[in-house]
């Protein structure tokens, strides 16, 4: 059965006590990140943080490469750096890519 | 069910030794993992691998599993079964409640549910807990993301069971994709996820949008570019050509002397928002397919009167 799901809005915010909530992570954890520089979040101190979604999308995927492959918090930030890296040189590649072939067609 | 054999999917010999095994984990995590791999069927590689380490890191779960794999009865193309009354002697479960403990029907069938690696952080009496975000990727053509559309999206959402056991059950939403979403934005459906615990608020679904490649144009955040063909008298002398926008039909005027590659702006005529994208005419000067004597004579007179030179900056000579 198919329901009707409303959507609340294309850019939502969390606040430190939301991110933890429905993210699940380790509080501490949370707060070393934001430490290291791994996520962006705005406002000086914890009761003022706000994050957007792709920050908390990004400290679980933080959260998963610690888990699995043992990577450290300190290094944490060097590695999804590269993994963004990566991601936005395909993303560019493909861009370029498809120009060219609708150019050469 | 199908048998997994734990030893050849982490590329370990049967005799491994305990750091043997451990490092070849490590090797095939990194390779299979779904945040960073970008091999076929990573996360399902990735789950399998998981699952086999969790045996075979344990002595005694090995231990158990060993004597399975010896002893378990095996039908026509590998099915397995284990023997009448078989039951582990492992009890544990893993705790961490973030979606890692979702493994085959061939470990249950050996481990167990009840002992197994199912969550069961509901099974505590009185509990209250919100429930999971579910996240999901939704692939869009371009029209319906500019356009706004209607989707049905199909999730997979965990619930919890009476006993504190967590199931997985199918649900499916219908989506309203506002105009102008753009690609990687992510849409929160708020309270669409697993539900909560001890009267807790439901989970949210978070949906990241992803638009396919289209065959005429290519997007850039907001901006829209296409290729348009033109004919060497109109970039010559100037024309207005009509060219097809993802708002319908729109009148554009080619300036004489205009370039191939040469872009014109068409303002506000990209993605729709509050601040509206662009829409950029490439413009590619093309060759008729055929040219008839007339063209031809024409050709001939411009090639008489010419005096400019394309390749002029490569010196003399050319």
């Amino acid at each position: 059965m198919s329901r009707h799901a409303i959507l609340d809005d294309n850019n939502p915010v969390y606040s430190f006590v939301e991110l933890v909530e429905c993210s699940r992570l380790d509080e501490g954890f949370v707060i070393q990140c934001v430490e290291y520089g791994i996520a962006e979040v705005r406002g000086t101190d914890r009761q003022n943080w706000q994050f957007r979604a792709e920050a908390m999308l990004k400290l679980q995927k933080a959260w998963r490469l610690h888990r699995d492959l043992d990577v450290h918090v300190s290094s944490l930030v060097l590695v999804l750096d590269l993994i963004d890296e990566v991601e936005a040189l395909r993303e560019e590649c493909d861009l370029l890519r498809q120009r060219l072939q609708h150019w050469e067609a | 069910m199908e048998f997994k054999d734990y030893y050849k999917i982490m590329g370990v010999e049967e005799k491994a030794t305990a750091d043997e095994i451990k490092k070849a984990y490590k090797k095939l995590a990194r390779r299979y993992h779904p945040d960073v791999s970008k091999e076929a069927n990573a996360e399902q590689h990735f789950k399998d691998l998981g699952e086999a380490y969790e045996v075979l890191k344990d002595p005694q779960r090995r231990a158990e599993y060993d004597q399975l794999r010896n002893m378990g009865t095996r039908g026509k193309g590998g099915q397995f079964r284990p023997p009448p009354g078989w039951e582990s002697a492992t009890h544990f479960y893993d705790g961490s409640g973030d979606g890692t403990g979702e493994f085959s029907d061939f470990f249950e069938a050996i481990f167990g549910r009840n002992g197994g690696f199912h969550r069961s952080y509901g099974q505590q009496q009185g509990m209250r807990m919100r429930g999971e975000d579910v996240h999901a990727d939704l692939a869009l053509l371009l029209e319906e993301a500019c356009l706004g559309s209607e989707q049905m999206l199909d999730i997979r959402v965990p619930v919890a069971e009476a006993n504190g056991l967590i199931s997985h059950s199918s649900k499916k939403l219908k989506l309203k994709i506002p105009p102008g979403t753009a690609d990687n934005s992510i849409l929160r459906l708020k309270g669409q996820g697993a539900p909560g615990l001890g009267g807790e608020a439901a989970g949210d679904v978070l949906v990241r949008i992803r638009i396919a490649p289209h065959p005429l144009y290519t997007v850039e955040g907001k901006h829209i570019s296409l290729v348009v063909p033109i004919l060497p008298h109109e970039a010559a002398l100037g024309a207005q050509i009509t060219v097809p926008t993802l708002q319908g039909q729109t009148r554009v005027k080619i300036p004489a002397g205009s370039q191939s590659g040469q872009k014109l702006r068409l303002a506000g005529k990209g993605m729709p928002g509050s601040e509206p994208g662009d829409f950029f005419v490439a413009l590619k000067l093309v060759m008729p397919d055929k040219i008839s004597d007339t063209d031809k004579a024409h050709y001939e007179a411009l090639q008489k009167d010419n005096t400019s030179n394309p390749r002029s900056h490569w010196g003399k000579g050319q």
